[in-house]
Parts: structure tokens; sequence; C-alpha cells
């Protein structure tokens, strides 16, 4: 676990640092795909911003959700104290529908109407940028595995985590980097895939993220009937993507599986 | 929309360095700021304004993003810890140590 980064004598968060750097990382890797399906970059600017601007409002909503009481939340609203927004702590899930809205967004304010083709640009960038992210959860300490004291066992004492943990947060990077280059594989082998290739990564990541919650340790999980709140919502997302796909072949049979 | 780009990224900016409480407040602001700075450049309305205010949004974003932006789950592992008293027999272990 390594918090701050000190740099030129500036303690600096390691978490919000890989954030960063994973939007940064991830828009450039998308423009360069879009360059070379003719898209401008301006657009690509500003869909992303909308993406990023209500992922992180999304994120940040989901986790209010997940961890305040509605009454108390209304109550704080009622007598005009803001101070849930300066909450941290937000939900990838969130993030992401509200990330899928902001887009939509995004393309309706740029008067966009090829969004298969930033689609396609975007989507597989997703996951490594995630990877990015996931590597700052193990720098900040979140997101950590089980106990465990085999090979590659990690000590969070600083996030006040007894005990040493799984590097659940290595094994999602992992996986995160192995769905970006399927999708990519998936784009070479049908370079008109278009908005295929978020279907694929709806069910995709649905999947990787329903079996990486057993890994899991940290005591943020909400549960019911034995899963946890992210593996029932990726159990729907998985319905949604698989969905989608079957709607989008019945549309377009002769482009094939 | 040029002018109101270079506001919103100054006080994204502002937000982010000043105000560490209202960090998701700064990132909304410049991403705001962001989409009005680029309808502004496809109009063609004054440009270097308008690349002065993408320029301010952009890094009031990201400031925003590495300063104020925290995993929920490590939030909640503190609180956790805290709960649970595993955090008390850290300190104590720790008391024990230095003595």
């Amino acid at each position: 676990m390594h918090p701050y980064f000190h740099i030129f004598g500036l303690s600096i968060p390691a978490y919000g640092t890989m954030m960063a750097l994973a939007l940064v990382v991830g828009c450039a890797l998308a423009w360069l795909r879009l360059r070379k399906l003719g898209g401008d970059w301006e657009t690509l600017l500003l869909v992303a911003a909308c993406a990023i601007g209500l992922a992180l409002v999304g994120a940040r909503l989901l986790y209010l959700l997940v961890s305040y009481d509605a009454g108390r939340l209304l109550a704080e609203l009622g007598r005009g104290d803001f101070s849930f927004l300066s909450a941290e702590g937000q939900v990838f899930y969130g993030g992401l529908f509200g990330g899928i809205a902001g887009a939509l967004l995004g393309f309706r304010i740029a008067k966009e109407r090829r969004w298969g083709m930033y689609v396609q640009a975007i989507v597989p960038c997703i996951p490594l940028g995630q990877a990015i992210g996931r590597v700052g959860c193990l720098l900040g300490g979140c997101c950590y595995g089980f106990p465990y004291e085999g090979f590659g066992a990690v000590c969070l004492a600083e996030a006040g985590v007894p005990g040493t943990v799984f590097p659940a947060q290595l094994v999602a990077a992992l996986a995160d980097v192995l769905l970006s280059l399927g999708l990519l594989w998936y784009d070479r082998r049908r370079p008109r895939a278009g908005v295929r290739l978020l279907y694929l990564y709806l069910a995709g990541y649905a999947v990787v993220r329903f079996g990486l919650e057993f890994l899991r340790g940290d005591l943020v999980r909400g549960v019911a009937g034995g899963l946890s709140t992210s593996q029932w919502i990726s159990l729907g997302m998985l319905a949604a993507g698989l969905g989608l796909l079957l709607w989008e072949r019945r549309k377009r049979p002769e482009a094939g599986a | 929309m040029a002018v109101a780009s270079l506001v919103l990224g100054i006080v994204s900016l502002v937000i982010g360095c000043i105000f560490p409480y209202l960090g998701i407040v700064g990132a909304v602001a410049g991403v705001v700021g962001i989409v009005l700075a680029v309808l502004a450049r496809k109009k063609g309305e004054k440009k270097g304004l308008a690349t002065a205010g993408l320029v301010c949004s952009i890094i009031g974003v990201i400031l925003c993003v590495v300063l104020y932006i925290a995993c929920a789950a490590a939030v909640a592992a503190v609180q956790g810890a805290v709960e649970s008293g595993a955090l008390d027999e850290l300190t104590e272990a720790l008391q024990n140590a230095t003595t």
C-alpha cells in the first residue's frame, strides 16, 4: 500500500492520481483509434467530458444510496446541510450508468449522429482505464480481497485492515486488461462492429465483476440472498448486454455473429 | 460561451486548490467548462478565450479528481475497522511496541 506519491515535497493522493491517469490514458487511446475511423477530437472531448461528469455524479449518487439512510439524507437536505457532497466515496456501477447517460447527452449536444463510430473507438479503452484505476485501489488500500497469507498477499495496515489479504485489485486489473484485449480482437475481426462493442463490454464486464466479487473481502458489501449488491447488478447487466446483442443481431441478420 | 467556459475553468481550478470538500462540484464545473469551450471553438467564437477556457477546465477537472476522489471501499474499510475495534487493537499494539 502506498497512499501518497511524494513529489517535490508534495504529498499527492495515489488513488486520485491513478484515476486521473486512467481518464487521460483512456481518452488518448480513444483518440488514436478514432483518428483511423474519421472522427474529430473536439467531439470526442465533449462526449468524454459529459460522460466523465455524469459518471462522477452517478458514482457518488449510488454510493449515497447504498451508504446513507434515505431519511437521514432528506433530513440533512431539509436543514440545508449539504455536507454529504464532501463525503468521500463512489460506486463503479453508478459511474458506468452515469457515464453511458453522459455520453448520450454529449452526442446530443454535439449533434453527432455517427455515435456508433465513437462508441467503437471508446469502448475497448474503458476496461484499460479500469485496470489503471485498480492499481490505484491497491495503492490506496481499497477494494481488497479476503484474508489470505499465501503468495502475493498484501498488507493494508495503513487502511486499518488487519493481517494480510488477497490482492483482488491486481486480479481485477488483469481481468480488465484481458477484457480490453478481447474487445480489441473482436474489433479487428469485425471492423464494423460499432455499438455492438458496447453490448459486448456490458456482458463481459458483468461476468468479470460477478466472479471478482467472490474474491472481495472489504466490509462495505451489501448482501441480499447470498449475493452482493454488485453481483445482483452484474446479473442485470449481463441480461441487458445479452438482450441487446440478440436484439441487434435480429435487426441486422446479414452482420453475422 | 467562450467567456463562460473560462470562468467555469477558473472556478474549477479554485475549488480544486482551495475548497477540497467541494471536489465533485469543481469537477462538474470543469466538465461544463469543457463542453462550453468545445462548442465555442466549433462555432469559431473567440477561439483564444475558448482554448484558454478549455485548458483551465481540463486542468481543473484533473486537479479535482486527483485530490478529492476516494474509493468508497477505502472509507468504508476504515469505518469498518473503527467499528470492529481493529483500529483500537492496532493502536494498542503500536503503543506496546513503542513503550
